[in-house]
């Protein structure tokens, strides 16, 4: 490790997102490992088919959010930097709904510091999905499913 | 005072606004606001053990005290990733 303060990139978009795109931005000599990770819409859901989902955050405070689990990942394992995109809007079977790219000296602290962030931030961040299939249209709230009225 | 109460996702479609304006007294905590706001959206009333609340984008408790113009938001079970 350089000493430098690890990299902090953070945001909630309405376009589409790739963990490629982010990784691409890298330029760090001292990285010897760089792990990706994408959560994709799928075509189910607890054995509901799904056709489309639409994602919705409390968008300034979802990206304090965000930043405050990177901060907590930086400080708890020695990467190097982590970027983070989550999208917002309407989203189809395919779409990346959320973009994790961490990188440091040695793989271990990526892998661990990429698997806090993506648990950590499904759990506490302020952003919810709503699902559309055959059977009509639900909020996903943890495990529960609730039918949306509209 | 007044606060701003937000409302996302399920709490929004029940509410059928993303915002309302409450008065409340000096000394009002986010239950309070909470109550104000099933006064005008009674569905919300149900929703209460599900939800979290945050105040001024941070999150918060319900025994949290407000201060004028503060930002209470009524945070349903989240589902991003």
């Amino acid at each position: 490790m350089s000493g430098q303060a690890a990299v902090v990139d953070v945001d909630v978009v309405g376009e589409a997102i790739s963990a490629a795109g982010l990784a691409a931005q890298l330029s760090d000599a001292a990285a010897g490992a760089v792990t990706t990770f994408e959560g994709v819409v799928r075509d189910h859901h607890e054995g509901k088919a799904v056709s489309r989902l639409e994602y919705e955050a409390y968008e300034p405070m979802a990206v304090r959010v965000l930043e405050e689990i990177v901060r907590e990942a930086v400080d708890r394992w020695p990467v190097r930097g982590i970027r983070v995109r989550h999208r917002v809007g309407d989203l189809e079977v395919g779409d990346v709904a959320v973009a994790i790219v961490v990188w440091s000296a040695h793989r271990a602290e990526a892998f661990d510091a990429l698997r806090y962030v993506i648990d950590t931030l499904k759990r506490r961040a302020p952003i919810w999905k709503r699902e559309t299939g055959p059977d009509g249209r639900f909020w996903i709230e943890g495990p529960d499913h609730v039918a949306s009225s509209d | 005072m007044q606060v701003r109460v937000r409302l996302f996702a399920r709490a929004r479609e029940v509410a059928g606004v993303g915002e309302l304006v409450v008065e409340l007294p000096p000394r009002s905590t986010v239950q309070d606001a909470f109550a104000a706001a099933v006064d005008r959206a009674a569905g919300l009333g149900s929703m209460r053990a599900q939800l979290l609340v945050a105040v001024n984008e941070d999150y918060a408790e319900w025994s949290t005290a407000l201060a004028p113009d503060d930002v209470v938001a009524l945070i349903p079970p989240v589902s991003g990733g």
